[in-house]
């Protein structure tokens, strides 16, 4: 039996018969800050094996461990509903230990349980006062124990009450330096770094996130790094059971908790040399992985990050910023070679993360149409996933406001780009579109081929209701003057368009 | 036959609530909101702002104090009126006492005591850390500072820690009397006693198996709550203090309390302690059941109500239903 930590929660030695199934044997609780911005596809080894754990071990210690781990996993994929029917289950299972530690007349065991409730409540976030209760009545029978002070800090931190976190996890760590003190074991050094970490990662402590990394990479770990090779451990965990997957879990958070504040003072070349240690441990982390995206930036990047969590919220806003500032308003693809000149055409790859890129692109070059039938296909897949739904609702909404042209007044206009991109994704009213017809417009075209059917115009893609031949001698590829009236919105090579009616075309003088 | 009062609380979230006893009647913070209610007809008298999620009601002769830790927030309200004020406080105020017209209130994780005067003129000094407790004897305050495992002396004029003792962290409860501060600790099953005119320790006792909190039950005899046991502890108390605590040393160590006839035992595990009168009362948190114990045998009164969510004068129970907004009282 292992005993969970929270940094997390992790459980005790690999294996221990001690406190097999009791909660005796509940570490703590590594609390991950950023888990709510991060996760990956990479995930699904850690959710299988948490549902292996939760349909094998029916204990207190492995059915509440795995189902936070899973809450927080799948919080990490943007699956808010999935991730609060598995803290619920955990404030249940929790809720009953208490009752039964109680019935039981063992106080040890209903503090902790107690805590446990009170940061699955926390997790909920439906009731923050009962959070509060939960964890104070945990410290009235086990303030001298620095797993309630952590798992207390946790809970506040969950409650966005930093300065109370920062004030438990200190306790925390008075604490458990005395027992370090008092018995300088492997399991409380390990206790103590997950409490240093806590306290560091509250208090933006640069320093003592240091100390940290020192301490587990120093020669009093050396049988758990050897247990880390042997085992090829690399699960990553919120509440870890067993000393080698705390040491794992916790020196990923404790370097990836140090690059953010390094990048947060402006050192860039640290912070990503941080980063990439933190890849050459794991090479799919997508809080590294983003982050090295974001301090590059490139392509390349961005697609490794995406295909390590395609759902990171924080992930999405990052590459969209990206495209701003790569692609400007003109829609387009960048790749590693151009990246302010790509290709015009999304990513031809088929990993879920290029799905969610391209809808990105299309979203970007205002094609909605096409980003909505993206998101739509995305969304019979990942059903449950609140940051498809974010991005399908903004695929909704074209930006406010109706393009200039509309309410000018006027019966010719010379549209933008934007202008005309803007019009892709508004839905008119009865008189916009009395004016529209009205209207005729000019603009600079390039036909994509002859007879002239299609092309762009002002980087906007259209095409005519049939190909069509002018009279005079033009040439594909080559910007002419096109004098149109705009019919609609259309479907041109799988990306949105307008569907122009020509009246009459000139050479560019 | 007394009637026992069951609310179903379970079904829904309990928000926040507080209720306490004050000399101008019942007092309920709840709903962002503080209500006076008539003692005997349960009539509202006024009501007033509150704080969102009430998790103490300090009450002083014509002043309440509605404290919300989670939010660090104080509402003071004036009993007579209804007319209050709310103060930003620091960090997690957990406990507060009204010396005269001025509110002391112990800030838990900013480690500090603050004095918020009656013209709202604060000042603060520092304590040591993880401040827990607060209460006042012979005019001035004391402070358990719980994992620093210091008990500090402070006067009020001047606003200073004027003597501190180290004694053992990590204790459950404090309870003062004239001469003495009592310390319960759940882990160790003991309590330990501090003189109050030397500030030094006047000796230690095994106390049941999880003592966890203690009460008055007259000047003599404390009664400590056991939930481990399922038992209160009568222990006397501090008269002649360190003999009858040689007595109690050893009677403690075998577990039987030093008033073994007055003990009370409980179907559930029993963790709050409370005495009005000659009436003692004990309360469940793990089943939200509160009895009522006389002549050692306890008895339900209510059930399915959270902590904080009754007050007990010598004449009745009162308990606020959340669900309904209403306060009941229970005759004693």
């Amino acid at each position: 039996m292992k005993r969970p930590r929270v940094i997390l929660s992790r459980g005790d030695g690999e294996g221990s018969p001690a406190g097999r199934g009791s909660l005796a044997a509940l570490g703590m609780t590594l609390f991950f800050l950023f888990s709510g911005q991060q996760s990956r596809l990479s995930s699904d080894f850690e959710i299988q094996q948490m549902e292996k754990q939760l349909a094998t071990t029916h204990d207190f210690v492995s059915q509440l461990s795995a189902h936070l781990n899973l809450g927080d996993l799948r919080a990490a994929r943007s699956e808010t509903a999935r991730a609060n029917a598995e803290y619920k289950s955990a404030l249940e299972i929790a809720t009953r230990e208490r009752l039964d530690a109680r019935r039981a007349s063992d106080m040890a065991r209903y503090a902790t349980a107690t805590s446990y409730a009170a940061l699955a409540e926390a997790k909920l976030g439906v009731d923050d006062a009962r959070a509060f209760a939960l964890a104070e009545e945990a410290l009235r029978y086990t303030s001298d124990s620095a797993k309630t002070w952590n798992l207390y800090a946790s809970t506040m931190a969950q409650l966005r009450k930093t300065p109370k976190a920062a004030s438990a996890a200190r306790n925390a760590v008075t604490i458990a330096e005395a027992d370090v003190q008092t018995s300088p074991s492997l399991a409380n050094r390990l206790d103590l770094a997950v409490y240093q970490y806590s306290l560091a990662t509250f208090t933006n402590d640069e320093q003592l996130l240091r100390t940290v990394i020192a301490s587990l990479k120093s020669s009093a770990f050396d049988p758990l790094k050897s247990a880390v090779v042997r085992n090829e451990s690399f699960e990553i965990y919120s509440t870890a059971r067993g000393d080698v997957a705390t040491y794992v879990s916790l020196l990923n958070r404790t370097q990836l908790r140090l690059a953010g504040l390094v990048e947060r003072r402006g050192d860039v070349v640290e912070a990503r040399r941080l980063y990439e240690a933190v890849l050459a441990s794991r090479s799919d982390d997508p809080t590294a992985l983003t982050a090295i995206a974001r301090l590059g930036p490139d392509e390349k990047a961005f697609a490794a990050a995406f295909d390590a969590n395609p759902f990171s919220i924080a992930l999405v806003r990052e590459y969209q910023r990206y495209l701003e500032r790569v692609c400007g308003r003109t829609p387009c693809a960048p790749t590693d070679d151009e990246p302010g000149r790509g290709a015009q055409r999304a990513p031809e790859e088929s990993s879920t993360g290029a799905e969610v890129r391209r809808a990105l692109q299309q979203l970007h070059a205002g094609e909605l149409r096409s980003a909505r039938a993206t998101l739509d296909a995305l969304l019979t897949r990942f059903p449950d996933n609140d940051t498809l739904r974010t991005l399908r609702r903004e695929a909704e909404e074209p930006e406010s406001g109706a393009p200039a042209f509309l309410t000018g007044g006027k019966a010719t206009a010379q549209p933008s780009g934007p202008e005309l991109r803007k019009l892709l994704g508004l839905k008119l009213t009865p008189e916009q579109r009395a004016t529209l017809d009205q209207m005729t417009f000019s603009g600079v075209v390039i036909f994509a081929q002859t007879p002239f059917a299609s092309g762009t115009i002002e980087g906007v893609p259209f095409r005519f209701a049939e190909p069509t031949v002018f009279n005079g001698s033009f040439a594909a590829s080559t910007p002419l003057r096109l004098v149109y009236r705009i019919l609609g919105v259309t479907d041109v090579g799988g990306a949105d368009g307008l569907l122009l009616e020509p009246i009459r075309i000139e050479a560019i003088k | 036959m007394k009637r026992l009062l069951v609310l179903l609380f379970a079904a829904v979230p309990a928000l926040a609530q507080q209720v306490a006893s004050t000399a101008h009647g019942i007092v309920v913070a709840h709903h962002g909101a503080v209500e006076l209610f008539n003692a005997k007809t349960l009539d509202v008298v006024w009501n007033s702002g509150g704080v969102l999620k009430p998790t103490q009601i300090v009450a002083g002769d014509d002043r309440v104090a509605v404290l919300d830790a989670l939010s660090n927030e104080v509402r003071v309200v004036e009993l007579g009126t209804g007319r209050g004020t709310t103060i930003q406080c620091g960090e997690t105020p957990v406990d507060g006492v009204f010396h005269g017209r001025a509110l002391y209130l112990l800030e838990r994780d900013a480690r500090a005591l603050e004095r918020i005067g009656a013209d709202g003129a604060g000042a603060s000094i520092t304590i040591a850390a993880d401040p827990s407790f607060l209460r006042a004897a012979n005019g001035r305050l004391y402070v358990y500072a719980r994992t620093a495992g210091l008990l500090q002396e402070i006067t009020t004029m001047p606003f200073a820690v004027a003597r501190s003792v180290t004694v053992a962290p990590f204790a459950s409860d404090l309870q003062l009397d004239g001469d003495n501060a009592y310390l319960v600790y759940p882990r160790e099953a003991r309590m330990r006693v501090i003189a109050l005119s030397t500030m030094k320790s006047a000796g230690e006792t095994a106390v049941g198996a999880v003592p966890v909190a203690l009460a008055f039950a007259s000047s003599h005899t404390l009664a400590v709550a056991d939930p481990s046991a399922k038992r209160v502890w009568m222990i006397e108390g501090a008269q002649s203090f360190r003999q009858a605590f040689l007595r109690g040393f050893f009677r403690g160590l075998i577990g039987l309390g030093i008033r073994p006839n007055r003990n009370s035992d409980f179907p559930t595990g029993v963790d709050r302690v409370l005495v009005r009168g000659n009436l003692l009362f004990a309360y469940d948190t793990s089943s939200e059941t509160l009895y009522r114990v006389v002549k050692a045998k306890s008895t339900a009164v209510a059930q399915g109500i959270p902590p904080q969510s009754f007050a007990i004068t010598s004449e009745a129970v009162f308990v606020w239903d959340d669900a309904v907004r209403r306060l009941h009282r229970i005759a004693n």
